[in-house]
């Protein structure tokens, strides 16, 4: 059984802050939730965090926000077991709510406060942060199953991953979601595997954007999952 | 001082490619000194011209303020539900319903698997597309999937079959930009031919008080000529606010069908028979009395009251608790292209300051 794969189907609720993807950077960037205006979730790539926006835009409105440019940021401030007490500023909330959605800008923080509980319950948002975990580990493991086995697709997407911090836009993002065709030259590979992967890994992504109990969604996960072990 | 920016469309005899250049500039006016406009938008319709196919459900008469005395929009929503099935009781078309898995057309799906007869919902098609889907997969799964035929094809038989769509919503929850915070109901013995009641409601907004008197005097000639005579302030105001907002659902169909053969034949196929459903006396009386209700000011606040009824069909508390506004109005243009905001359909911008009449 792959590594990753095997570390997913164990990471429960005890473990729900683990990941399997190493922090190489010194980056943290946070989704924002613009109801109950506070993070939904934190993680050192901005990449992964766009598509795990996009994935559960069926159910929140998430920005993201790049916290190490917060005047007050420093490693310890802020992480997955406390990100929904935090808060940007009126100056950073406008720019976040005058960001066109679609556009996957990133909003740098200027400075981050304790969040104002007249905000709303964010119970819902908490709740979620399990499933915003799982994910994560879901996108990486499908770079690491296809891209490891298949050399040409890393080297496509190491092409759109060369802009580093900038914007993901909508373009990009339907590339990685939609993009299921294979190159004719690769149809000779036994079975269609990689024509197959591309539709595993659609498949599971439509189970993350339509089925907002996580339990069952894991369920269905794990099942498609199972095909490829 | 400012001013009320009053689109009238009423002499508007033949459309041409040179009349943009009076919408263009109508928008550029509002966009360059909102500030100083109250309100902007107005249109005043050309009822006669309205096709004798489209149905708006709408009587333009004022309403018995006490027969709607505690109207919700619940209420409001169940009631327009019993006169759509009473209408559709005449014959057994097809009732299409154009989701587009936003709020206001989702209230429609709501209300009707909350309303309609099973007879009744065996004859509604629901007309998406993927993007309806994107919008709002959990009802789509629960409510329309398990029990509704759904298309997104277009050869289906429109012209034979009643259409219903979610206009004009928005005005229902925005045009409090009126009468935010006057209720209108506490000037129903107020007798305008002597009252100034309406002139002060205005220059309490910023208008001076002879534009004031131009659009009171304005606002009662126009319901003349909808054979509607308005006798009290409260009379007076609803007008202002209904002529103001809701006819321009309305014109935008009749308008896109003069000069733009493309318009024209598109409007024909799909929205002969068309049903506005916020188009009615219970949605506007729920509007006007609503406004703390409408929007507190926080973004979940917003159309809370119409998540609120979704809830109660689809249980689900993402989409009432976190459901935001977003750009609808570019994403539904998108979808259908033909409704787009800037196909023009304006003849004379009328100021109060003399230079209202834009000569064509």
């Amino acid at each position: 059984m792959n590594d990753n794969i095997e570390k997913i189907f164990h990471l429960d609720k005890s473990h729900w802050g683990a990941c399997v993807e190493e922090n190489e950077t010194q980056m943290q960037y946070g989704i924002y939730e613009t109801v109950t205006r506070t993070f939904a979730f934190t993680f050192f790539n901005p990449r992964r965090l766009t598509f795990l926006s996009n994935l559960f835009s069926s159910r929140f409105d998430l920005r993201l926000i790049n916290l190490t440019t917060a005047s007050n940021f420093n490693s310890t401030l802020i992480d997955n077991s406390c990100c929904e007490n935090w808060c940007l500023n009126k100056k950073d909330i406008s720019s976040v709510v005058s960001a066109e959605r679609e556009s996957n800008e990133i909003i740098s923080a200027s400075e981050l406060f304790q969040r104002d509980s007249n905000y709303g319950n964010n119970e819902l948002l908490i709740n979620n942060r399990q499933y915003f975990n799982y994910v994560i580990n879901l996108l990486v493991l499908f770079d690491d199953l296809i891209g490891t086995r298949f050399e040409f697709v890393t080297t496509m997407r190491s092409d759109w991953d060369t802009g580093g911090t900038s914007n993901y836009n909508k373009q990009e993002y339907n590339f990685h979601y939609q993009h299921i065709t294979v190159p004719i030259e690769f149809k000779d590979y036994k079975n269609n595997t990689l024509e197959y992967y591309y539709y595993l890994r659609k498949a599971v992504y439509d189970v993350v954007y339509t089925e907002f109990d996580f339990e069952i969604a894991k369920a269905k996960i794990e099942k498609l999952l199972s095909t490829i072990l | 001082m400012k001013k009320v920016l009053l689109i009238d469309i009423s002499y508007r005899k033949k459309f041409d490619v040179e009349s943009t250049v009076d919408y263009n500039f109508i928008n550029k006016f509002a966009e360059l000194s909102h500030k100083q406009i109250l309100f902007s938008g107005a249109i005043c319709m050309p009822r006669q011209q309205l096709p004798n196919w489209y149905h708006t459900g709408f009587d333009y008469s004022i309403p018995d303020y006490k027969q709607y005395n505690t109207t919700s929009f619940k209420d409001a929503t169940d009631i327009r539900s019993k006169q759509m099935q009473d209408y559709y009781a005449n014959d057994d078309l097809p009732i299409v319903v154009y989701w587009s898995g936003g709020i206001d057309s989702t209230v429609i799906m709501s209300a009707i698997h909350k309303n309609f007869t099973p007879e009744m919902k065996d004859r509604v098609v629901v007309v998406m597309n993927t993007n309806s889907y994107t919008e709002n997969p959990n009802f789509f799964k629960k409510i329309i999937e398990p029990n509704y035929k759904f298309i997104n094809k277009t050869d289906f038989d429109f012209r034979n079959s009643h259409i219903l769509h979610g206009d004009p919503a928005d005005s229902l929850w925005l045009q409090g930009n009126i009468l935010n915070m006057e209720n209108p109901f506490k000037f129903i013995e107020d007798d305008i031919s002597v009252s100034t009641n309406f002139v002060e409601f205005y220059q309490k907004k910023g208008i001076s008080e002879s534009d004031a008197n131009w659009y009171k005097d304005f606002f009662i000639n126009d319901a003349k000529k909808a054979n509607v005579n308005l006798t009290s302030t409260a009379d007076l105001l609803w007008w202002s606010n209904f002529v103001c907002h809701s006819t321009q659902s309305t014109c935008k169909y009749i308008y896109t069908m003069h000069d733009f053969e493309w318009n024209k034949n598109v409007i024909d196929l799909y929205f002969r028979n068309a049903t506005p459903w916020f188009l009615s006396k219970e949605y506007q009386v729920w509007s006007i009395q609503d406004q703390k209700n409408k929007f507190d000011g926080t973004v979940q606040s917003y159309k809370m009251s119409a998540k609120e009824y979704i809830y109660e069909v689809d249980k689900n508390e993402y989409y009432r608790d976190y459901k935001t506004k977003v750009t609808s109005l570019s994403s539904s243009a998108r979808r259908y292209s033909f409704l787009r905001a800037d196909i023009p359909y304006i003849s004379h911008v009328l100021y109060n300051d003399g230079t209202y009449d834009i000569d064509n």
